[in-house]
């Protein structure tokens, strides 16, 4: 007979990794990188991390953003971020949506302004990072429902969505003047709530794997340079 | 005026138990509430713009805002929000022409005299919004139509364009106020960044500074 200790672990354990797969939700995920440049960080290059916000109806999350940062500001050799409020606002009106460079080959022509070369040398910001894209829920279904009495209340039924995360970093060399190359993360994923009495959320975070993907392959990407 | 009434019923209804008391405060929170509800609300604008990296035309320049311009103020019949656009867009324009013009004078009169070389004057043809309700997406959207006009010192019109500004900001529950704010002030920093990149650009202004040879 085996311990009853460490079958009791070891069901634990089981039970926490269907738990927590459960909880994960259905997701696949696939994270791309075109390289066009070599890249690399020297002391005093900083970045900055901007998201497109052109007059569609669809930009970047600013939770998303802010995960980026969050991520590219720790780890063992954490990046030099410049804000982006701040880096739209020191480069007024250059970076406004309107006229924020669409592609790298705008980029000298920008800097022919009065002003901006010597701000963006001041700055120390050596890439521009332009993330694009957003989360959408694609699909979804079921029903459920929820009723409240004197004698209590409760849910019943079961509902699922999928969820579709979708983004793109364009990676600029400001010394160069020029793309140093594209990484994308797509990560799908299903979401369930099954309700007997309590609804059980079991969300797929799509968002958030979608972010460490890119903000990974972001970092492996300038500091890799090759 | 209500304790008057509330003594002549005193008499016929029995004194409240303490119990009732959190019911009071209830119904007198909600009544609170509603009264929020029907009151309007003014939009936050609030923030300092930067300033803006462009080179100063050699020029002299009046500027003038009209009244209308500077109290400017835009409310929906059937919103209770409303816009007050006339401060925050002064000192935009303040800042912007400073930058814009070697010299940006305060005027009050569209002929301002010769030591001028010509008066620009901004105003606000019309405001627009349209709430995530109405549009289906995520934002608040936000249309300024400005109409820039340059006359020369005798009040002569040497150009009048429209300038149309656009701001979106996301929706935030609970929060329709700020998201309209946010909305407003990236417009009126859209209207910034065109005019201050392409006010010497505008074919009649650019006729003109060719004519006086400045460019």
């Amino acid at each position: 007979m085996s311990d009853p200790a460490v079958y009791s672990s070891c069901r634990i354990a089981a039970v926490t990794l269907c738990v927590s797969t459960l909880v994960a939700g259905c997701m696949t995920s696939r994270v791309e990188e075109i390289r066009q440049t070599a890249t690399g960080i020297s002391a005093g290059d900083a970045i900055v991390i901007l998201t497109r916000r052109d007059h569609t109806e669809v930009e970047p999350e600013e939770s998303f953003h802010g995960c980026i940062e969050k991520q590219l500001s720790k780890g063992q050799k954490p990046f030099d971020l410049r804000p982006q409020a701040e880096f739209v606002d020191y480069m007024f009106p250059w970076f406004e949506p309107r006229l924020a460079p669409a592609t790298p080959d705008a980029l000298p022509e920008l800097l022919k302004q009065p002003g901006v070369a010597e701000k963006i040398t001041a700055s120390g910001v050596r890439y521009i990072v332009w993330v694009d894209g957003t989360t959408e829920v694609m699909d979804g279904g079921g029903s459920l429902s929820c009723t409240a009495g004197p004698t209590g209340a409760g849910c019943f039924g079961f509902t699922w969505w999928d969820k579709d995360s979708d983004y793109e970093a364009s990676i600029w060399d400001l010394h160069n003047l020029e793309s140093a190359g594209t990484i994308s993360a797509d990560v799908e994923g299903t979401s369930y709530m099954p309700a007997i009495v309590v609804p059980i959320p079991l969300i797929a975070r799509t968002q958030s794997v979608a972010c460490k993907g890119l903000a990974r392959q972001i970092e492996r990407f300038l500091v890799a340079g090759q | 005026m209500l304790q008057p009434a509330r003594q002549g019923t005193d008499a016929l209804v029995p004194e409240p138990c303490t119990s009732n008391r959190p019911g009071r405060a209830l119904i007198l929170a909600f009544a609170v509430a509603l009264a929020a509800c029907s009151s309007n609300i003014s939009v936050p604008l609030k923030g300092e713009f930067p300033e803006p990296i462009i080179g100063a035309l050699p020029l002299s320049m009046g500027v003038l805002y009209q009244d209308e311009f500077r109290t400017f103020r835009h409310e929906e019949p059937d919103s209770r929000l409303k816009v007050d656009l006339g401060p925050p867009n002064i000192k935009l324009f303040d800042q912007i022409f400073s930058k814009m013009f070697e010299q940006a004078v305060p005027v009050t009169t569209q002929q301002p005299g010769p030591q001028f070389d010509a008066v620009v004057e901004p105003m606000i043809e019309t405001f627009e919004y349209l709430e995530p309700a109405i549009s289906g997406s995520e934002f608040y959207a936000v249309t300024i139509r400005y109409r820039i006009s340059v006359y020369d010192p005798n009040g002569g019109v040497i150009a009048s364009w429209p300038l149309v500004a656009y701001g979106k900001s996301r929706s935030r529950a609970m929060n329709s106020g700020q998201s309209l704010g946010e909305a407003t002030l990236l417009a009126m920093r859209d209207a910034a960044a065109i005019l201050s990149t392409e006010f010497k650009d505008q074919k009649q202004v650019k006729a003109w500074l060719l004519a006086r040879n400045t460019q």
